[in-house]
């Protein structure tokens, strides 16, 4: 068996430079949905929540459609960055932000939206903005599930295929991925290699579970 | 404090219009009774600004914080008012001491801080987490969240309800002596008749969307208009009826109760007069009867 490392480390560097950029990103789009979100509310959560119900083909046909060079997202990466987004790191980056976004921002709007009513307003009255009340006193009361879209991001992430296979390819240490790295080993008949990163990927997302579980078990999430 | 205001607001399952109009006494206590349902906390949220009134005015000392007719709407924020909810709303993830520092204005001195916590009496509980207060020391915490920033007007939904009786005194008192020291003019919402005659410099009641009533709580409570009692009906025994009301069970003494009341009805008892109304509003709407 002659394992490469690099797979498994590029689906870590994935999935956490994707945590970290999908945490910044989705408080303050989780502050558009809660505080203006009244009457557009079930339509953001919708757009929000289609990466769960959308075959990643599809997800990842439209992704590649805005990456590639003629694309829209594809001109900017070019123009600004110098950078060709399909079939490489950053274009992965920016598809499992999109393809995690309902594993980050779900957690986090169903928690504020069980918080009580008089929290905010209390805040208000005490001469709060609704900026300040979500950072001071809304998301410090919602810490466990700010933890739980965070490590479900980060497992989901590493999980990824379907997008990635058709946004990245399999391009040995630029976008071969773990989860892609299983699937090139069967079609080579690798079997103890597949074998090898398909043992780890299933002992870390049974460990991650068991963190999140243990987590909610010890701190139940209605503290009030 | 001029008020005037239009809403139509739910009660159950059926909507009713509140339509009032009242002033109160710069620097003195107004209490808000009525029966539950009646938009007494409605009202409360009006003012705070947490609620928009589909018309109306408030003005206060002389600032129009709302008015349909020229379209002001001043935002909660910039509303000087301290609110203190039902279920006291303290910051789960502060301590007593950094919910009244995060209520502070950036201007203030946070010598108002040790300055209020000692007139509550709680300095001691400073480094606590509301979560390991009792519901006395939680009330006395939300008091002092409310007046720390020296509000124009203090709101207060119901502050005793949730406290037993001798709590509920030793409450009561050292809001008082609160009141005596800063002369913040005060909406107290209250069910409860002692609390009222104790406190308020003036009582307007609240009936079906309506002030029915205005004056000196000894003329008003005295005129016997005033619920004394609400509930349910638990059980009926011949001339007995029991009734379970928010936090307790009362027995009355009805003559022919069997035949009159069916179990589950809803009552209301004030000192003059009972009322009854049926569960289901296709069977009689409302009846009066003598006691």
């Amino acid at each position: 068996m002659n394992m490469s490392w690099s797979p498994l480390w590029l689906s870590l560097k994935l999935a956490s430079i994707t945590t970290l950029l999908l945490f910044l990103l989705s408080i303050p789009l989780v502050y558009i949905i809660y505080f203006y979100g009244r009457n557009t509310r079930p339509f953001l959560k919708a757009i929000v929540s289609l990466p769960l119900v959308l075959p990643p083909t599809v997800l990842g046909y439209y992704l590649l459609l805005l990456l590639r060079p003629e694309g829209w997202l594809g001109q900017l990466g070019l123009q600004w960055f110098n950078t060709r987004l399909v079939f490489s790191f950053p274009g992965l980056v920016i598809g499992s932000i999109v393809f995690s976004l309902p594993f980050m921002v779900n957690p986090i709007l169903s928690a504020l939206e069980n918080l009580p009513d008089t929290y905010r307003e209390a805040a208000y009255t005490l001469g709060k903005s609704r900026w300040n009340t979500l950072i001071y006193v809304l998301l410090p009361n919602i810490k466990a599930s700010l933890w739980v879209g965070a490590v479900m991001t980060f497992a989901h992430t590493i999980g990824e295929f379907g997008v990635i296979l058709m946004i990245g390819g399999s391009i040995p240490d630029r976008t071969r991925v773990a989860s892609i790295a299983i699937y090139n080993e069967v079609e080579m008949l690798n079997y103890a290699n597949a074998n090898g990163y398909a043992a780890i990927l299933l002992l870390f997302s049974f460990v991650v579970l068991i963190l999140v579980y243990v987590y909610q078990h010890q701190r139940p999430q209605g503290i009030i | 404090m001029d008020i005037t205001l239009q809403k139509k607001l739910r009660g159950g399952k059926d909507f009713f219009q509140l339509d009032i109009s009242f002033q109160a006494p710069a620097g003195g206590i107004l209490a808000i009774m009525g029966p539950s349902g009646a938009g007494k906390t409605s009202i409360l949220k009006m003012i705070a600004g947490l609620l928009q009134p589909d018309h109306g005015r408030i003005e206060i000392n002389e600032q129009r914080w709302f008015d349909s007719n020229q379209r002001i709407n001043i935002r909660p924020q910039h509303r000087s008012i301290g609110y203190v909810f039902q279920e006291y709303a303290l910051f789960p993830n502060m301590s007593v001491r950094d919910n009244l520092q995060y209520a502070l204005a950036p201007r203030q001195s946070p010598g108002l801080i040790d300055e209020v916590l000692e007139l509550m009496h709680i300095q001691n509980l400073q480094q606590q987490k509301p979560i390991a207060l009792s519901g006395g020391q939680q009330q006395r915490v939300a008091l002092a969240r409310a007046i720390v920033r020296r509000p124009q007007i203090l709101l207060l939904d119901e502050p005793f309800a949730a406290l037993d009786k001798s709590m509920r005194t030793k409450l009561q008192n050292d809001l008082i002596a609160i009141h005596r020291q800063y002369q913040t003019t005060t909406l107290l919402v209250s069910h409860d008749p002692t609390e009222i005659a104790r406190m308020a410099d003036e009582v307007i009641v609240l009936s079906n969307g309506a002030v029915i009533q205005q004056g000196k709580p000894s003329s008003v409570l005295a005129s016997g208009t005033n619920t004394l009692l609400e509930g349910e009906v638990l059980s009926i025994d011949q001339n007995t009826l029991t009734i379970v009301s928010k936090n307790s069970i009362s027995t009355l003494q009805v003559t022919d109760a069997s035949s009159q009341y069916e179990i589950g009805d809803s009552i209301s008892i004030s000192s003059q007069h009972y009322q009854i109304k049926k569960k289901s509003s296709e069977l009689k709407s409302a009846s009066d009867h003598r006691r």
